[in-house]
């Protein structure tokens, strides 16, 4: 993967890493305050998260983290994020199939997913799948 | 991209025109349902509807897991730039979607998952086949 061409996926610097950290911080701390504020329990957390802003916040610092580059960027870093996306996409299928499809043929038309929780899924799986392969990486080194 | 590790498992090169009759069924469906109004008729409205999009997502989704006729390391090269390009624009809808219901003052939406696939499929078959003419022109 020698050739730059305009396909490949520009990523943020490295210090967005340490920004997305911030920012998670920063909105769970907000979400929790909140809930406190509200007089309503933590059980709550997990359904603020998916109406209101909180939500957003963590994915764009989810995607800070997921798509910044490491200290040392190179050909076997780019390959092992590729396979990283792949396995994301891979869980389109999973969750197209398991959650959405079947429950909607099983008699639930106005079921709904909320693309929101997909997307935090989906960096999720590239994050620890990301990780677990730079490791197996370093090792083969 | 030389990495033979890097091996995942595809369908078959005809699954793609059985993706195609999918989206043409589910096309042919919609235009149906616009005629015929059913879209009025309440017990029919979300079943149908879903019946639809869920079709057109399989359809896609056919033919992006389905093997180009020649199926060598450029085509998994591209393969790999298109999910990247997919996956991306997938997440920054998500993160723009909101801010531009903020930014023109309408309702606070939820996106539904089946939307934000359909994109992201969409994005990927787009980008798939510009890459792959690109190139082709190239040679």
């Amino acid at each position: 993967m020698k050739e730059k061409d305009r396909y490949q996926i520009k990523l943020l610097p490295n210090y967005f890493k340490y920004i997305d950290l911030g920012i998670i911080a920063l909105d769970l701390t907000f979400a929790v305050v909140s809930l406190y504020l509200n007089d309503k329990s933590l059980l709550e957390l997990n359904y603020l998260m998916l109406k209101s802003w909180y939500g957003n916040f963590i994915i764009l610092g989810l995607f800070f983290y997921a798509f910044s580059k490491e200290k040392i960027e190179d050909e076997r870093i780019a390959i092992v994020r590729y396979k990283s996306i792949t396995y994301a996409f891979y869980s389109f299928i999973v969750f197209f199939f398991g959650l959405i499809l079947l429950p909607s043929l099983s008699g639930n038309p106005d079921f709904q997913y909320d693309g929101r929780m997909l997307i935090a899924v989906m960096l999720l799986i590239f994050i620890v799948a990301f990780l677990i392969n730079k490791r197996k990486q370093l090792i083969i080194r | 991209m030389s990495n033979k590790k890097i091996e995942f498992k595809l369908l078959p090169n005809y699954f793609k025109k059985i993706g195609l009759i999918i989206i043409g069924i589910t096309i042919i469906a919609f235009i149906l349902l616009i005629i015929f109004n059913i879209q009025h008729q309440r017990e029919f409205k979300g079943y149908l509807g879903d019946f639809v999009l869920n079709g057109f997502i399989l359809g896609m989704f056919i033919i992006v897991f389905s093997k180009e006729k020649i199926e060598d390391e450029r085509v998994r090269d591209f393969r790999y730039k298109s999910m990247a390009a997919a996956f991306l624009f997938g997440i920054l809808f998500t993160i723009l979607m909101p801010l531009m219901d903020f930014l023109f003052q309408s309702e606070y939406k939820t996106l539904s998952a089946q939307y934000i696939i359909g994109v992201a499929l969409g994005i990927y078959l787009i980008n798939f086949s510009a890459i792959r003419h690109e190139k082709q022109d190239e040679e």
